[in-house]
C-alpha cells in the first residue's frame, strides 16, 4: 500500500461549495453554505432533520428535483471548474459517487453483477452490427476481475459470486460502496447514513475501510447521526442548522456533546412550568415490546408507560419510528407486542375496538386519515362518535330505525367552533375549504367529542401558522388539566414537546433511546436523537 | 435436509400435482406407451416454440405476456398470404414467417409501449389489449381481405367475395416442417414419428435464450425484472428495454404460431390465436414457472404434463363416467384454474416475504 | 474508431440484411409456389398441324420415375406442380409389352395463367413448338365456386389428409 501525500495547497480544492442557497416555494432551506474539501479528506456533515443536508447533497448530485423547483444559488466547483449537473449521470461522470441510505442492490444479482450494473464488460460479436451495442455478450471473467479489484480497495473480503439477497446487511453496504469506487474516475464519495443499518462491529469495519479509501486519495462526505463515528472518522466537521453552516470544526478541537449542542442550537426556551408531581397516579397505558410495520416509520421494539393524567411526548428524528407508535396502537398499521390500557390488554390491528375503549387519535395525516374532506364541519366532528358510540342518532321503533340527529350535531359543532376558534363561514362549510390550522382544529374537535380517556395526537402543529400552533397546544393543555384527559403527543419539534409535556421519550432506529422529564436540557435530547445514549446518560449523571 | 425437501416440494407443488394426476389417469385411460410417447412428441414439437416465446418478457419482469396473442395473429396473417399465393412446403412456412415478422414487430412495439404505461399490471393489460387487437384483426381478416388486401384464393375467401373462412385447411403447408426430417423408431408395436426438423428449431431457440441471457441486453432485462427503479437509477433505458422484450416475444410467438398451425393442419381463423395464449401460459405454469421466474425446463415439463392430461383425460373420463367431453371441459377448467392459482400463489408468496421481513422488525428480546 | 463511419457501416449492413430478407421472401415465393396444371391427352391441332392422341403412355414429371403416371386416351389430369420450371417426359408405350415407342421431354415454365390454359400431352409427344391449349372450363374471370357458401362452423376441423 502506498501512502500518497494528498495535500496540494497550490492547486484548487477537489470540491468547493461557495455560498450555495436554495429555496423551495419561498421557503429558504439552504443559505450561504460554503466549505471546501481536498482529495483524500473526509468531511463529516451533521445536522438535524430538515437542516438541509439532503438538499445540499441533491444539489451536488444534480438531482432533477432541484432544477424542477427553481434551481439553486451560489457555485459548486470541482477541481476549480464550475460544476452544474443536470442529472445524476453528469455527477457520476464528474467523478462523484453516492451511497444511498436505502440499498439499491438487485436481490438476484451476484456481488459482481451488482457492482458493475450497467457498466458490464462486454465482448464483440458480429450480431452487434445488426442489433446494436447492447447485443454484445458479457465478459464474465473480466467482470469478476474488475469487481474483485474494487472490493480489494476496501480491504474487506466478500465473495464476488454471492447473490445479494443472501448477504448480511453489512456486506450489502460494502457492495454499494464497491460499486461507487469501481468507476475509474471516482474522486468523491458521498455516504448518506452508511452505518445506520449496520451492527456496531460492522460499522467499525466500514469506518476502517473508509479510512483506507481516503488514504488512496478518495475524498468523502460522510453524513451520519452517529456523532461518535463522525468525530472518530472525519478530518473536518461541518454542522448545519436551519440551512446554514453554524460551525466548521476539527474533531480534535471538539467533542460529541459540543457538536450536539451546535446542532440543536439554543432555541427559545419554552415555559417548562408543568412540573406536576404525579407519583400518586397509576399507569393508564403500558406498552411493551411493540413493533409496527409502518412504511418509513418502522417501530422495532418499544416499551414505555404513560401515567394517568399526564401529557407524554414522543420525539425523535424523522423516519426513526416515532409516528409508528400511535399508528400501531390505534391499529392502522400491522403491529405486534403487548399494549395494556386501563388495566386491560387491547388487541392490536383492530381500529374499531381501540376506539370503543375510549382512545382517540388525531393523525399526522390530516387530509388522508383525519378528515372527510368533502363533508361539512359538523359531519366531520360527529362522524367517529356516531360510528363508534352511536351518538348523534335518534332512535325510532325501539331502535329498529336510526336517524341522524342533525340538531345535536349542529350544537356540538357550534360549541367546538367557538371553543377552538375554528375560522369558518358556518358548521356547514366543507372541510376541504378550511386552512391547515383550522382543519387541525376540526380533527381535535372530532377526537374531543368522543370524550376519550387517552388521546394520541401526532404532529399537531405540522404545516400550520404560529397563532394556530399556540392555540392547538394550549387546547391540549387545557383539556388535559380540565378534563383530566391523558394526552400522548408525537412531534418532530422538540421545543414544542418540551413546552407541553411532562415527560418525553425519544425514539431512535425504532427503539426507545431514553425517557426524560421535559425540563432536561435540549442537548441531552439532541444526543438521544443521535443515538448517543451512553453519553447522554453520562451527562445526566 | 427435511427442510430442503419441504422447500423442494412447495416450490414444485404444481408439477407434482400434475404428475400425480397423470399417474392416476394413464392406467384408467388404457393407452399404450407407444401411443402416449407419440402424442407427447407431437405436442412438444407443436407447442414448445410458442411457450418458449413467453420466457423473455418474464425475464424482464413483465409477467406472463398475453401479448403473444398478437404474435399469433401476425403468424396467421402470414399463413393466410402463403395460402393465398399457394406457396407450399418449407418455402411457404418461411414466407409466412417473413410476412408475419414486420407485423409482429409493429404489434409488439405498440403493445410494449402500452405496457410501459401500465407497469405492474402487464398481465391484465396485455390480456385486454389482446381483445382490442382481436377486433382490429377481425376487421382486417373479415373485411379488408378480399376487399382492400389482394386475397383471392377461393380456398380462403368466403363466397360473398371478401373475408376469410372460419376454418382454413393449410393444404400443402400441413406438416411441411414436421415431415421434412422425420425420424421413425419402434416402441413396442407402435411406430413413433419424431419430427427432427422441428426439434432442431426449438433447440436453436433454446440456445438463443441461453445466449441472450448472457448479453448486455439480457443482463439489463434481468436487472429490470428484479428492480425497475434500481435499474433506472443505474442508467438502464428501462422503457426501451421492456419494449424490446415484448417485440422479441411477439415475433417469436408469430413463428411459434406458424409451427403450431403447420402441425395442426387447419387454422381456425378467428379462434386459434386466442387459445394459443391461454394454453401456452397454462402449460408454462404447470411446468412450475411463476409470474416472475421461468426456465427452459419449465417449458418442456409444462408442455408434457399439460398435454398428457389433455390426451388422457377424455378417455379416462369416458371410462369413469361415460363422458368423453369431460376432457374438453377439464382442459379449459385446468387452463383458467391454473392461471388463477398462479396469480393467487404469487400474491401469497409476496405476502409471506413481507411477513418474513416484518418478523425481523421485532426486537431481539422477543423470541 | 470514430462514430460516424461505424454508423454508416451499420446502416449499410442493416439495409443489406433487410433487402436479403425481402429477396429470401421472393425466392421462397418462386421456389414454393404451387401451380395446379391441367394436362390434356386429346387430339389437338396447333398451327395447322394435328397431333394425335396418345393411346397408352406414361408421364414422368421432373424425372421422378417412381411417380410415373399412366396416360390413357382422352385423359385429363390435374397436377400440382411446386416451383416455376419443370420437365415433363412423355412416353408413348406399346400396350402389349410396355416398351417405349417414343419418348419426348419438354421443359415448361409457369409463366402462363394455369386457369386459362391446359398443357397438351399429345403436343409434347409430337414435339410441337407450342403445347398450350385453351381450357374449355375457364369462363373469363369467374372461378369455380367453392362448395360451401358460408363460414364453416366446424371449429375443430379434422385435417383432410
Amino acid at each position: 500500500m502506498t501512502l500518497e501525500n494528498v495535500v496540494r495547497t497550490d492547486s484548487p480544492p477537489l470540491l468547493k461549495i461557495d455560498g450555495v442557497g436554495k429555496e423551495y416555494f419561498g421557503n429558504k432551506v439552504l443559505e450561504e453554505v460554503s466549505f471546501t474539501l481536498e482529495a483524500g479528506e473526509i468531511l463529516g456533515l451533521v445536522g438535524e432533520n430538515g437542516a438541509g443536508k439532503s438538499t445540499l447533497m441533491n444539489i451536488l448530485f444534480g438531482m432533477p428535483v432541484i432544477a424542477r423547483t427553481g434551481g439553486y444559488t451560489g457555485r459548486i466547483e470541482i477541481n476549480g471548474r464550475e460544476a452544474a449537473f443536470s442529472s445524476p449521470f453528469d455527477a457520476i461522470d464528474a467523478g462523484i459517487g453516492m451511497v444511498h441510505q436505502e440499498f439499491s442492490l438487485l436481490p438476484g444479482f451476484t456481488v459482481t453483477e451488482n457492482i458493475l450494473l450497467n457498466r458490464e464488460s462486454t465482448k464483440y460479436n458480429p450480431l452487434v452490427e445488426v442489433f446494436g451495442e447492447r447485443i454484445r455478450a458479457l465478459d464474465r471473467a473480466d467482470m469478476t476481475k474488475r469487481a474483485k479489484s474494487a472490493i480489494s480497495k476496501l480491504e474487506f473480503h466478500i465473495d464476488s459470486n454471492t447473490v445479494a439477497a443472501e448477504m448480511p446487511v453489512g456486506h450489502k453496504q460494502f457492495t454499494e460502496i464497491a460499486r461507487e469506487i469501481s468507476r475509474d474516475n471516482t474522486k468523491l464519495l458521498v455516504l448518506d447514513e452508511p452505518t445506520a443499518v449496520l451492527t456496531e462491529s460492522e460499522a467499525e469495519i466500514l469506518i476502517r475501510a473508509l479510512r483506507n479509501l481516503a488514504v488512496k486519495g478518495i475524498a468523502m462526505v460522510f453524513i451520519s447521526h452517529r456523532l461518535e463515528e463522525v468525530v472518530d472518522l472525519c478530518d473536518k466537521i461541518v454542522v448545519l442548522r436551519d440551512g446554514r453552516v453554524v460551525r466548521e470544526a476539527e474533531p480534535k478541537n471538539t467533542d460529541v456533546y459540543q457538536i450536539a449542542s451546535w446542532m440543536v442550537g439554543r432555541k427559545i426556551e419554552g415555559d417548562h412550568s408543568r412540573r406536576v408531581d404525579r407519583e400518586d397516579t397509576e399507569p393508564i397505558l403500558e406498552v411493551s415490546h411493540l413493533w409496527v410495520d409502518m412504511p418509513g416509520e418502522t417501530v422495532r421494539d418499544v416499551s414505555f408507560t404513560v401515567q394517568r393524567g399526564e401529557i407524554f411526548g414522543i420525539g425523535g428524528l424523522a423516519g426513526q419510528g416515532k409516528l409508528g407508535i400511535a399508528n400501531g396502537i390505534m391499529g392502522l398499521h400491522p403491529a405486534g407486542g403487548k399494549v395494556v390500557f386501563d388495566g386491560k390488554s387491547i388487541p392490536l390491528n383492530d381500529p374499531a375496538h381501540v376506539l370503543k375503549r375510549d382512545m382517540a387519535f388525531v393523525s399526522e395525516d390530516r387530509r388522508g386519515v383525519g378528515l372527510l374532506l368533502d363533508e361539512s364541519i359538523d359531519w366531520n366532528i360527529a362522524f367517529t362518535s356516531m360510528q363508534v358510540q352511536g351518538r348523534f342518532l335518534k332512535s325510532y321503533l325501539g331502535g329498529l330505525i336510526q336517524w341522524r340527529d342533525d340538531e345535536a350535531m349542529r350544537d356540538a359543532a357550534d360549541r367546538y367552533i367557538e371553543l377552538l376558534e375554528i375560522r369558518c363561514t358556518s358548521h356547514r362549510q366543507r372541510a376541504v375549504e378550511l386552512s391547515g390550522g383550522n382543519q387541525q382544529k376540526v380533527c381535535l374537535a372530532k377526537a374531543f367529542v368522543i370524550g376519550p380517556k387517552l388521546l394520541f395526537v401526532s404532529e399537531p402543529t405540522r404545516g400550520i401558522d404560529i397563532g394556530a400552533k399556540k392555540l392547538v397546544l394550549d387546547t391540549l393543555k387545557r383539556v388535559n388539566e380540565e378534563q383530566g384527559m391523558t394526552v400522548v403527543v408525537t412531534s418532530s419539534e422538540l421545543e414544542e414537546l418540551r413546552a407541553v409535556c411532562d415527560r418525553i421519550t425519544i425514539v431512535d432506529s425504532g427503539r426507545v433511546s431514553g425517557i426524560r422529564p421535559a425540563n432536561c436540557p435540549a442537548e441531552e435530547f439532541g444526543l438521544l436523537m443521535m443515538g448517543a445514549q451512553d453519553i447522554a446518560a453520562a451527562v445526566e449523571r | 435436509m427435511m427442510n430442503r425437501l419441504k422447500q423442494f416440494l412447495i416450490s414444485n407443488s404444481v408439477p407434482i400435482v400434475f404428475v400425480g394426476l397423470s399417474a392416476l389417469a394413464i392406467p384408467i385411460s388404457g393407452y399404450s406407451a407407444g401411443y402416449l410417447v407419440q402424442e407427447m412428441i407431437t405436442r412438444l414439437a407443436r407447442n414448445s416454440f410458442l411457450v418458449l416465446s413467453l420466457l423473455i418478457p418474464i425475464m424482464a419482469g413483465m409477467g406472463l405476456n398475453f401479448g403473444m396473442v398478437l404474435g399469433a395473429m401476425a403468424g396467421q396473417i402470414g399463413l393466410i398470404f402463403a395460402i393465398n399465393w399457394s406457396v407450399v412446403g418449407i418455402p411457404g412456412l418461411v414466407l409466412a414467417s417473413l410476412i408475419s415478422m414486420p407485423i409482429a414487430v409493429f404489434l409488439g412495439f405498440v403493445c410494449g409501449n402500452v405496457l410501459n404505461r401500465a407497469k405492474g399490471r402487464e398481465m391484465v393489460t396485455s390480456y385486454i389489449l389482446g381483445f382490442f387487437t382481436n377486433g382490429v384483426y377481425q376487421f382486417v381478416v373479415l373485411y379488408a381481405m378480399g376487399n382492400i388486401l389482394p386475397v383471392t384464393s377461393p380456398q380462403l375467401i368466403l363466397s360473398r367475395g371478401y373475408g376469410i373462412r372460419n376454418a382454413v385447411t393449410l393444404t400443402g403447408l400441413r406438416l411441411a416442417l414436421d415431415r421434412a426430417m422425420n425420424f421413425q423408431f419402434k416402441l413396442g408395436d407402435f411406430t413413433v414419428n419424431m419430427p427432427i426438423g422441428t426439434f432442431l428449431l426449438i433447440g436453436v431457440f433454446c440456445l438463443f435464450i441461453l445466449w441472450f441471457r448472457g448479453t448486455k441486453l439480457g443482463q439489463d432485462m434481468r436487472a429490470i425484472g428484479q428492480d425497475m427503479a434500481a435499474a433506472d437509477s443505474a442508467g438502464i433505458a428501462v422503457e426501451r428495454t421492456r419494449v424490446i422484450a415484448i417485440i422479441i416475444s411477439t415475433v417469436l410467438a408469430a413463428f411459434g404460431q406458424v409451427i403450431f398451425l403447420q402441425n395442426i393442419g387447419t387454422m381456425n381463423t378467428y379462434n386459434s390465436h386466442e387459445q394459443t395464449g391461454m394454453f401456452s401460459i397454462a402449460a408454462l405454469l404447470i411446468g412450475g414457472a411463476t409470474i416472475s421466474k421461468a426456465s427452459i425446463s419449465n417449458v418442456f415439463i409444462g408442455v408434457t404434463l399439460f398435454h398428457l392430461m389433455f390426451v388422457v383425460s377424455p378417455t379416462a373420463g369416458k371410462e369413469l363416467i361415460g363422458q368423453a367431453q369431460l376432457g374438453e371441459y377439464f382442459r379449459v377448467f385446468v387452463s383458467y384454474g391454473i392461471i388463477a392459482a398462479a396469480l393467487v400463489l404469487h400474491a401469497w408468496k409476496r405476502l409471506r416475504e413481507r411477513q418474513a421481513s416484518r418478523r425481523g422488525l421485532r426486537g431481539e428480546t422477543q423470541g | 474508431m470514430s462514430q460516424a463511419p461505424m454508423r454508416i457501416r451499420r446502416f449499410i449492413i442493416r439495409t443489406v440484411l433487410i433487402l436479403l430478407l425481402i429477396v429470401l421472401g421472393m425466392a421462397m415465393y418462386n421456389i414454393g409456389r404451387e401451380y395446379s396444371v391441367l394436362l390434356d391427352n386429346g387430339t389437338v391441332t396447333i398451327d395447322g398441324r394435328e397431333y394425335p392422341v396418345i393411346a397408352y403412355g406414361s408421364l414422368i414429371i421432373d424425372g421422378d420415375e417412381r411417380k410415373a403416371i399412366d396416360i390413357w386416351e382422352d385423359d385429363r389430369l390435374l397436377q400440382k406442380l411446386v416451383g416455376t420450371s419443370h420437365t415433363l417426359r412423355v412416353l408413348v408405350l406399346d400396350e402389349d409389352d410396355d416398351s417405349a415407342q417414343k419418348t419426348a421431354e419438354r421443359k415448361i415454365e409457369m409463366d402462363f395463367d394455369t386457369r386459362e390454359w391446359m398443357i397438351s400431352l399429345a403436343a409434347i409427344a409430337g414435339e410441337s413448338e407450342r403445347i398450350l391449349i385453351p381450357n374449355p372450363i375457364y369462363i373469363g374471370e369467374q372461378e369455380t365456386a367453392p362448395l360451401d357458401d358460408e363460414i364453416q362452423d366446424d371449429a375443430d376441423g379434422i385435417p383432410e389428409f
